[in-house]
C-alpha cells in the first residue's frame, strides 16, 4: 500500500461513469469537436444559398465542419498543455487562428468565383478540382506540409506570452495544414456545396492524414479515391 | 559455447531476491567485453567480432547483411519496409532493439564462419558480447580492442571508429550517473501509459503504436542507453549513424540483458506488457543472413531461450548507494522532514494512478538553451487557488523538459536537479531527478523526420516534492530547476590540452519549456 492510497480513498464507482469520466478528462478539445459537429448539422439542413453572402457562409460552415475535425489533436495537446482556468481560452486561440488563413483565402475564392460566375461549369470544376487534389496527394510537398502539422511551440503558462504563444502556433499549424489541405477544400471552393457525402470523404481523408502518425503513407489510397470521384464527378455528372 | 550447454546464471547482488534461473539448456551465451579483454587482450570472441565487421565493410550498403545497411535498419533518411524503423520512445523499444540483435548476430556468426582468422571452436560457440560499463573502472571505458587504431597483426582494427568523444577515445570513463541502471530497474511497471502531457515512460516506454521517436521515453531508454549513446559520441550519437559504430551493438546488447534483470526481479514482481497491442498487432521487418525478409512480433521475442541466447549473469554489481538515494527519496535526506513513503526498493509513486489528468502547475516563460555550462532556470507552481484541480494536494507530481531541439547531435547529457540550494557537490544528489541524455534530439528537430515535435522526457518527482513540502524546501513561488553537464572522467594523466579538447564546441540544445504538472 502506498502512503497516497492510505490518504485518499477512492469510492467505488461504476465501470461505465468511470470510463466517460476519463474521457471527458482526456478529451478538454471536446468543446471544439462540438462546434464542427453542429457545423456538420447546418450544412445537412441548410439551403443552398446562391447568393454572394450565402456562399460566403456556406464556406465558413464547411470549414468548420471539415478543418476543425483535423486539427483536433493539436488543440487537444494545447489545451493539456495550458493551466486549467486558461484552457478553453488557448483552444479558441489556437482554432481561430488556425482557421484564419483559410477564412480569409476561401472568401477571396469563394468570392472570385461568384463574381465570375462559374455556375454553368460547376461539374467540370468539381471533377477537375478532385483530379487535382489527387495529383497533390502525390507531391513531396504534400507530405512536407503533413509533417510540419505536427510541429509544436513552447507554450508559456500565463498571460499575454502564452495567448501570443498559442496564436503563434495556430497560424504556424494553419499554413502548414492550409498547404497540406488546399487541393481537398478545392471543390468546396470551386462548387459550393458538392454534398454531403463527397464532403465526408474528403473530411476523412483529411483527418486521417493529420491524425494518423505517418498519414502521408495513405496518400496513394487517397489519391485513388480522389482519382475515382473525380472520374465519377465527370462522366457521370 | 555449443548449443545445449548448460548454464547455472549467478544470482543478483545487491538488489533483493531473485527468481530461481534453474539449468536449462541453451544454445550460446553473450558475454561481458570487458572479462573477456582482461582475461586475454584480443580474445578470440573479440577478434572474430572485429572479423565479422570487417567482412560486412566490405559489402555494398545495398546488400542487406552489409554493416551499412544493417546500420540503415536502426536510421535512416529514407525509410522503406526495414530501414529507418528503430523504435524509440515507445514500449516496443526494448523488443525491436532485441530482434535487431538477433538477426544482426546471425549475419555475424555467418560472417565468421567465412574468416580464416577464427578458430573452429570459436566459430562454433561465437555470440555477441555485451558492454556492462556499470561495474566501475576500467568497466566504464571503452574496451581497449574499440579504441586501437590497429589490430595487433598491424592491420587497420574495424572496431575502431573515428571522432568518439576525445575522451572516451583516449580512456576515459563515463560517470556513474550515466552508466548505472539503478533509476531504471526500480520501475515496478513497464509502460507508464499512453497519452497525456505527463505521461511517463516506466521502465520499457510508454504505449505507442510503431513509433521512430518523439514523445517521453522509457527510463532505461533514458538512462543508460541514451546517456552512453551521447557519451561516446561520434556516430553513436546519432540515430542514422549509431550502428555504424561497431560499440552500438555491443552497448544494445547490455541494455538487452538489463531488460531480462529487470524482468527477474522479485520484490515486487515485474512483468512484460501481455495484451495484443503489444505482445503481436505490431509486425517488424528484418533482414536474415541471406538478405531474405523476416519478421517478429514482440511476444515472440520475450524470453531469450526462445532465441537460442543466454547472458552470463544479471547481477547489479553497483546498485550504488548514492543513485538507490534518488530512487528511493528517502525524506529523511532533509533535515525535520517525515518519512511520507513506505520504506522499500523502489519509489512506489509510480503505482498510484490518479483518475483524472495531470493539470499544469507552473512552467518557464522562456526557452532554456544548454550551451555545455550549467544553467537554472526557475518558474512559479503557485496557481489561483479556484482554478486548482482537487484535491489541492497533488498525489503524483511530475517535471517535464519538453520541446527539446538541437542543430546537431547533442556531445553531454545534463543532470537535472530540482531546487538545488547551493553548489556544493555533495549534496547534488538529494536533489537530483535523473539525467537528460538527449540522444535522438537532432533527429527530433529535423522538420523532414518522422517525428519533429522535439524530444521530452518526464520526471516522475512525486516523492521529492513531498519530501521537501514537508521539510519547508519547496517554495511554491520559486521552483528552481538546474541542468549541469554530465562529463567523462579524464583519463589518468590527461594534459591540459587534452582537457580543452574535451570542452570542444558543441550544438546548441534549446529545451523549450520546463513545467510542473500536478495530479
Amino acid at each position: 500500500m502506498t502512503a497516497t492510497a492510505a490518504r485518499s480513498p477512492e469510492p467505488v464507482r461504476i465501470g461505465w461513469v468511470c470510463s466517460l469520466r476519463r474521457f471527458w478528462h482526456r478529451h478538454p478539445e471536446r468543446g471544439l469537436a462540438a462546434v464542427a459537429l453542429a457545423a456538420w448539422v447546418a450544412l445537412l439542413f441548410a439551403g443552398h444559398s446562391h447568393s454572394f453572402w450565402g456562399r460566403q457562409a456556406n464556406w465558413l460552415l464547411m470549414l468548420a465542419a471539415m478543418m476543425i475535425p483535423p486539427a483536433l489533436p493539436m488543440a487537444r495537446h494545447v489545451m493539456q498543455n495550458s493551466k486549467r482556468h486558461r484552457r478553453q481560452r488557448a483552444g479558441l486561440l489556437l482554432a481561430g487562428s488556425s482557421l484564419l488563413l483559410w477564412a480569409v483565402a476561401g472568401a477571396a475564392g469563394v468570392g472570385l468565383v461568384w463574381v465570375i460566375g462559374l455556375e454553368g461549369y460547376r461539374r467540370w470544376l468539381l471533377g477537375g478540382s478532385l483530379l487535382v487534389a489527387a495529383v497533390w496527394e502525390l507531391t513531396p510537398a504534400k507530405r512536407r506540409a503533413l509533417k510540419a502539422c505536427h510541429r509544436t511551440l513552447p507554450l508559456p503558462p500565463d498571460g499575454r506570452k502564452a495567448d501570443r504563444a498559442c496564436c503563434r502556433l495556430g497560424v504556424r499549424y494553419g499554413g502548414a495544414c492550409f498547404r497540406a489541405c488546399w487541393a481537398l477544400m478545392l471543390p468546396m471552393m470551386l462548387a459550393g456545396h458538392p454534398g454531403v457525402g463527397l464532403m465526408l470523404v474528403l473530411t476523412g481523408i483529411a483527418v486521417a492524414e493529420e491524425v494518423v502518425r505517418k498519414g502521408y503513407r495513405l496518400a496513394s489510397a487517397a489519391a485513388v479515391l480522389l482519382t475515382v470521384a473525380g472520374m465519377m464527378v465527370l462522366v457521370l455528372g | 559455447m555449443n548449443s545445449g550447454e548448460k548454464v547455472v546464471a549467478t544470482a543478483r547482488e545487491g538488489q533483493g531476491p531473485s527468481k530461481d534461473l534453474g539449468t536449462e539448456p541453451v544454445t550460446r551465451i553473450r558475454r561481458d567485453i570487458w572479462k573477456l579483454e582482461q582475461a586475454q587482450q584480443w580474445h578470440p570472441a573479440i577478434t572474430a567480432y572485429a572479423e565479422a565487421i570487417r567482412i560486412m565493410n566490405s559489402r555494398p550498403a545495398s546488400n542487406p547483411t552489409s554493416l551499412a545497411y544493417q546500420a540503415a535498419i536502426h536510421g535512416n533518411t529514407a525509410a522503406d519496409t526495414w530501414r529507418n524503423t528503430c523504435q524509440h520512445a515507445t514500449w516496443f523499444f526494448l523488443p525491436w532493439h532485441r530482434m535487431y540483435l538477433y538477426w544482426f548476430e546471425q549475419i555475424c556468426r555467418a560472417a565468421i564462419q567465412t574468416s580464416d582468422k577464427v578458430d573452429s571452436a570459436t566459430k562454433a560457440g561465437w555470440a555477441l558480447p555485451y558492454w556492462n560499463y556499470d561495474r566501475g573502472s576500467p568497466t566504464n571505458q571503452l574496451p581497449q580492442a574499440f579504441r586501437d587504431p590497429e589490430t595487433p597483426d598491424g592491420d587497420p582494427n574495424p572496431l575502431f571508429v573515428p571522432g568518439r568523444n576525445p575522451s572516451m577515445a583516449a580512456g576515459g570513463g563515463m560517470p556513474a550517473s550515466v552508466t548505472s541502471a539503478t533509476a531504471a530497474l526500480a520501475k515496478h511497471n513497464f509502460t507508464g501509459g499512453s497519452g497525456g502531457p505527463a505521461t511517463s515512460g516506466g521502465f520499457g516506454g510508454p504505449i505507442t503504436g510503431f513509433n521512430h521517436g518523439g514523445g517521453a521515453i522509457g527510463e532505461l531508454e533514458n538512462v543508460p542507453h541514451g546517456a552512453v549513446h551521447v557519451t561516446v559520441g561520434g556516430q553513436m550519437g546519432s540515430f542514422n549513424t549509431a550502428g555504424l559504430d561497431p560499440i552500438f551493438w555491443l552497448h544494445h546488447c547490455n541494455i538487452d540483458r538489463l531488460w531480462e534483470v529487470w524482468d527477474r526481479q522479485t520484490s515486487p514482481g515485474r512483468s512484460n506488457p501481455d495484451t495484443d497491442n503489444w505482445t503481436t498487432d505490431q509486425t517488424f521487418h528484418f533482414r536474415d543472413t541471406s538478405g531474405a525478409d523476416v519478421t517478429q512480433v514482440s511476444g515472440g521475442v520475450v524470453n531469450t531461450r526462445d532465441l537460442n541466447y543466454v547472458y552470463d549473469q544479471f547481477s547489479v554489481p553497483f546498485a550504488r548507494p548514492d543513485i538507490l538515494q534518488k530512487v528511493q527519496r528517502i525524506p529523511l535526506l532533509f533535515p525535520g522532514a517525515r518519512s511520507a513513503l513506505p520504506e522499500g526498493f523502489a519509489a512506489p509513486a509510480e503505482e498510484v494512478r490518479p483518475d483524472r489528468p495531470a493539470e499544469l502547475a507552473g512552467a518557464t516563460e522562456e526557452p532554456v538553451v544548454l550551451t555545455g555550462e550549467t544553467v537554472a532556470a526557475s518558474f512559479s507552481t503557485a496557481t489561483n487557488a479556484a482554478f486548482r484541480a482537487k484535491p489541492a494536494e497533488p498525489e503524483r507530481v511530475f517535471l517535464n523538459v519538453e520541446e527539446i531541439r538541437a542543430e546537431g547531435p547533442p556531445g553531454t547529457p545534463y543532470e537535472v536537479f530540482v531546487n538545488l540550494p547551493d553548489d556544493d557537490e555533495t549534496t547534488d544528489d538529494h536533489y537530483s531527478v535523473g539525467l537528460v541524455s538527449l540522444f535522438g534530439a537532432a533527429e527530433a528537430s529535423d522538420p523532414e523526420s518522422e517525428h519533429p515535435e522535439g524530444l521530452k522526457y518526464v520526471f516522475d518527482i512525486t516523492d521529492l516534492y513531498q519530501a521537501m513540502k514537508q521539510a519547508g524546501l519547496w517554495n511554491e513561488a520559486d521552483v528552481k530547476v538546474t541542468f549541469k553537464p554530465v562529463r567523462v572522467e579524464m583519463p589518468e594523466g590527461a594534459s591540459a590540452a587534452f582537457a580543452e579538447a574535451e570542452r570542444r564546441p558543441e550544438p546548441a540544445v534549446t529545451i523549450g519549456r520546463v513545467s510542473v504538472f500536478f495530479q
